[in-house]
Order: structure tokens, then sequence, then C-alpha cells
């Protein structure tokens, strides 16, 4: 897909937060738009290099900063997220004329948390999902639409009637080959081919 | 280890298979996100018929409708994930 319609996801991938990436990615197959992000690359070149390259060929980017905390006590924060944040802000300011129409959108789970910790990033479009799939498919429908002066985008109820009825036929029709945990744990990377396929024929 | 692949073209194409709109009174029962309301919304369509103030009250009128036509509920819950199915298919 074109620079126009690719959007760098910078997010966990455990899987607590595999709801919530679903939702997301869904809500913009759903938009036309395409999700690109490093777990679905080949695991053999370096990663910041597969990062750097997803910063340079997406004018949309979406950082979800709710997991760049520690969770549990003696937990360590993960700083990855925030660094990948900060080199896609960094292209946007120094690249070429292409880079400079970049759109970043910062997830967060409680409102205002990261203005508190990482109060650089005030001015930026940032949203709260709650850790509510829901929530965050209307916060990035929004946040899209707002983006996309010239595009019809579809209601928030529509994608997320739609996502729920993808996710039904997709336990639905894998529990014969997949134990529910199997198609639970699925990597990011068969969830897209799948959401596809099936958008394919539901908007026919 | 390689990384199991779920993916095929010919599993991706059963899942598709079941996108397709019909109208065999197959029906999902779904928490409206703007509202606080429980939606009745036929499967392959994007709009709700109906909308209830509880899911109970929502759950009876898709199963009116779907033993009509020998269709099926399908029952999500908040989170979205599904809670229950009701069949009224012939056997």
């Amino acid at each position: 897909m074109s620079f126009e319609n690719n959007v760098f996801i910078n997010c966990p991938f455990d899987k607590e937060y595999s709801p919530l990436l679903r939702a997301l990615t869904f809500t913009l197959l759903y938009l036309e738009l395409e999700p690109n992000l490093s777990q679905t690359l080949s695991s053999s070149s370096i990663r910041i290099n597969q990062i750097k390259e997803h910063i340079k060929q997406c004018k949309f980017s979406i950082h979800d900063l709710s997991r760049s905390k520690a969770l549990v006590q003696d937990e360590l924060p993960r700083f990855n997220m925030p660094f990948e944040l900060g080199l896609d802000i960094g292209a946007a300011e120094y690249g070429g004329k292409k880079l400079k129409s970049k759109q970043t959108l910062i997830l967060e789970t409680e409102r205002y948390h990261y203005q508190k910790v990482l109060s650089d990033i005030a001015g930026q479009d940032i949203a709260n999902h709650n850790d509510d799939p829901a929530k965050l498919s209307e916060k990035v429908r929004n946040w899209i639409s707002d983006n996309s002066p010239d595009k019809i985008v579809p209601s928030h109820s529509q994608i997320f009637y739609t996502f729920l009825q993808f996710t039904s036929d997709l336990s639905t029709n894998l529990s014969v080959t997949y134990s529910e945990k199997e198609v639970e744990e699925m990597p990011i990377g068969d969830y897209i081919k799948f959401a596809k396929d099936w958008l394919n024929e539901f908007k026919v | 280890m390689a990384r199991k692949s779920f993916y095929t073209k010919k599993l991706g194409a059963a899942v598709a298979n079941a996108a397709r709109p019909e109208s065999s009174g197959n029906y999902h029962v779904m928490s409206t996100t703007l509202s606080d309301k429980w939606a009745v919304v036929p499967k392959g369509t994007v709009h709700a018929i109906k909308a209830f103030s509880t899911q109970k009250e929502a759950v009876l009128f898709a199963k009116q409708k779907a033993s009509k036509k020998h269709g099926e509920v399908v029952v999500h819950g908040k989170s979205g994930l599904v809670k229950n199915k009701i069949s009224y298919a012939k056997k």
C-alpha cells in the first residue's frame, strides 16, 4: 500500500494486550488502511532497522504507551515504545517533505497519565482507551476521520458491530482445526490475513 | 523453532465464507458503544434493527426473530467476546 494508507503501530505484543491489538488492526483494515507492525516482519533483520523502515513508509503512526510503566510492583517499565515514538517524531521533524505530513496518535490507558511523566509530548494527539477494545477502536476511528478530510469514515458502531461478527466467525470456523487457546494466541500477522479475507467478502 | 503458521488460503476462505450476508435469520446481540444499550444486529449487516436497555430483553427479541427462520443467536458480552450461542436450526 502507499505511504498515505500505511499505519505504523508501536505497541506491546503480549497476551494481555492482544484484544486491544485485534480491535485496533481490524478498525484500520475496515477503514482500508494497512497496519504495519514490527512483529509481522521477518526476524532475520535487526528490529530497529525494521522500525525505521516502517516509520519511513507510514503516514500515520499509533503509539500505545499504556504498558510503558511497571504494571506490578518490582517490575521494570518498558522503554522501547517511548523510544520508537521519539524516532517517529524525529522523522517528522527532520525528514523530507513527505515525512513532514506524518500524523501521530499516542494512546494511553488513563487520561493525562503520560503528560505527567513525559511532559515533552504535550501538544501531540493523545487519547486514552481504559484498556477497552471498543473505546480504543472509537478513538482511532475518530482520529483517522479528523486527519482524513477527503475521506468518508464509517461510524464507530458500524465498525465495531462488524468487528464482533468477525470475532465470532473466526472462532467458529477455526474451532475445528485449532483449540480456543491457539486461536486466542494466534500471531497478529495471521489474524490480519484472516481479517482481510473476511472483510473482502463482507464488503461485497 | 519455526513459528506455527495458522493462516492458509483454505482456512481464510472458510472464515471469509461466513461473512456473506444472508437471510438465514442469524442475529448478534451486542453492547452498543456510545449509549449504554444492547443492540440486535442481523448477521452480515452493520446496523442494529433494535436496541434495548438490558441484554435480557435484546436476547429475547433476537430469539423470537431467529426461531421463526431456524437461525442462530450469538450473544456477545460487554467486552465483545462470545458468551453464548443459541441455535434454532432444523434437526
